[in-house]
């Protein structure tokens, strides 16, 4: 039996315990199998692992090996086979025995997880099998950014620099893990799920909890697995899908009632802490969670006497006691 | 002044017969009649979503419409449809959104009350909301706030929803997608649906009034 090696050639080695990356990497070899030391991470960056594999040390010669990877979801019952993919997509690489396979080159900059097997088959050098195939498993999960890293990426998105400047209040209070006082966790930061992807029932996922409720913007497993595509989606499509949406309804509110609105601009919204939001920003942030329709949320009523016609509901938000405005203002209090 | 008066008389005659028509087709209703708020979820309308319960515990299905990626996490805004003597009659939902998510609502009786039961995620756990159509009006009540890391309202929840992907909710009722290519073929012209929107001014829209 001639013993296979994976190393992670950029496996982050200088993490908090809540699986903050702090920079810093080294090699460290996977072991094969489920366990701790079989785990391979995408690091806080992030980066995916650069993973190399080799049957025996590089001193064998004379016979070939086909290699292949999959890889499926931790959570199938969640994600089905949505993140299911394989290495390359249809054939195999042949490799001389001596070389390693260097799988990375494979996948680039293309994030995913999960459950991971390396396939191999020791050929001669005519392609016949020596051996039956060999499996290595291995589980891919990933480190979290440091705050000022995700803080710092969310406010330079193109829409967040002009338009959404609390957008990662928004990711703060998506993604935070109170009970392990962590912060923009698109990764678990402690208990017995520790570096799975960040997952929140029924259907929200990572530092954004993106969420497809409805017919929204797929979740793609870059997503699941990416803090950085997790935060382009929801700010560059989502969030900004729901600011073009909230200043539209203004929009018709002024197209259809110009007098009224001239009189009565749509009023802002100030939050339990003091925090002022304009009303295309209140209703942007409720429209994220979906508190219900924005003729609902910010009534306007055109018959009403001048300096009567508008009126906000903003409902709690589930299991709490302020609006979800008021929770993205709380977190906007301190930076990152 | 007599004039005024008239207008006025004629005005609240047109909104009341606007608000208590009977409607044959609650698809064409929902794809031609405009409001400021929908109108902004069209121009990504890929999808119309078809919902038949029996929201009102009459014993006929009402019919619940709404679009793809109209809502937020706690679900889509949905506009029911109430059958009614020779066809249906919108409820009114100036006040509250209906929202569920398709996979996971019940509808029945809970603690008592009949009406549609929805889940709303948050937090570590969410809300139960019941909604219930009180004199033709969406009307909203929460019933119940949830935290997952109880194995008891797990329970509660997988009772009233199953779990993923089996939600109980696409078994017990009629849940349906109609994509743009399907409601053409039905008839509806979406197309004209979607530019209407689009153009964003439209005298019809109800104007609240409080």
């Amino acid at each position: 039996m001639v013993p296979v090696t994976l190393t992670q050639l950029n496996y982050p080695t200088n993490c908090l315990p809540d699986g903050t990356d702090q920079g810093g990497t080294g090699s460290n070899v996977i072991c094969c199998g489920t366990n701790s030391s079989s785990v391979a991470y995408i690091t806080g960056d992030p980066v995916m692992p650069q993973l190399q594999i080799q049957v025996g040390n590089g001193s064998l010669s004379g016979m070939n090996v086909a290699w292949w990877m999959t890889a499926t979801s931790d959570r199938p019952s969640l994600r089905g086979t949505n993140d299911d993919l394989r290495i390359p997509a249809n054939t195999n690489v042949v490799l001389s025995i001596s070389q390693p396979w260097e799988i990375d080159s494979y996948y680039g900059t293309n994030f995913f997880g999960g459950l991971c097997t390396v396939h191999y088959i020791i050929q001669d050098i005519n392609g016949n099998s020596l051996a039956p195939e060999g499996q290595y498993q291995f589980v891919i999960r990933g480190r979290n950014p440091l705050p000022n890293t995700a803080h710092n990426y969310i406010q330079a998105e193109p829409f967040a620099v002009s338009t959404l400047y609390y957008a990662w209040g928004i990711a703060k209070h998506e993604s935070a893990q109170d009970k392990y006082n962590a912060i923009y966790c698109q990764f678990n930061a402690g208990g017995s799920t520790m570096a799975f992807p960040n997952y929140g029932y029924p259907n929200g996922w990572g530092i954004f909890q993106r969420d497809d409720t409805g017919g929204g913007i797929p979740v793609t497993t870059g997503q699941v697995y990416s803090w950085k595509v997790n935060s382009d989606v929801a700010v560059q499509q989502e969030l900004s899908q729901k600011w073009n949406s909230a200043n539209n309804y203004l929009g018709n509110l002024q197209n259809n009632y110009s007098t009224q609105f001239q009189q009565d601009p749509p009023p802002s919204y100030t939050t339990g802490n003091g925090t002022v939001f304009a009303a295309v920003d209140a209703l942007c942030m409720e429209a994220y969670n979906g508190a219900g329709s924005f003729s609902t949320l910010l009534s306007f009523y055109p018959s009403n006497a001048h300096g009567h016609r508008w009126a906000w509901h903003l409902p709690n938000a589930p299991q709490d006691t302020e609006p979800y405005v008021s929770r993205v203002a709380e977190r906007m209090n301190t930076s990152p | 002044m007599k004039s005024t008066f008239f207008t006025i008389i004629l005005g609240a005659l047109s909104i009341h017969c606007a608000l208590t028509q009977t409607i044959q087709d609650p698809i064409r209703d929902y794809l031609t009649s405009h409001d400021a708020d929908r109108d902004t979820a069209m121009p990504g309308f890929q999808n119309l979503f078809v919902v038949k319960c029996d929201i009102t515990n009459s014993g006929k299905q009402s019919i619940l419409l709404s679009l793809n990626d109209y809502g937020g996490r706690q679900g889509n805004y949905w506009t029911a449809y109430l059958p009614t003597s020779g066809g249906y009659v919108k409820a009114d939902d100036s006040e509250t959104t209906l929202i569920f998510i398709k996979d996971m609502f019940y509808v029945g009786s809970v603690g008592g009350k009949y009406g549609l039961l929805a889940y709303a995620p948050g937090g570590n756990g969410g809300d139960l909301n019941l909604f219930q159509i009180i004199n033709g009006k969406v009307a909203e009540q929460k019933v119940g706030t949830l935290s997952l890391s109880k194995p008891e309202d797990k329970k509660t929840l997988e009772g009233y929803f199953g779990e993923a992907p089996d939600w109980k909710s696409l078994k017990r009722y009629s849940v349906k997608t109609l994509n743009l290519g399907d409601l053409r073929q039905k008839g509806y012209d979406v197309d004209q649906a979607i530019q209407a929107a689009k153009a964003g001014n439209h005298p019809l829209y109800k104007p609240l009034t409080r």
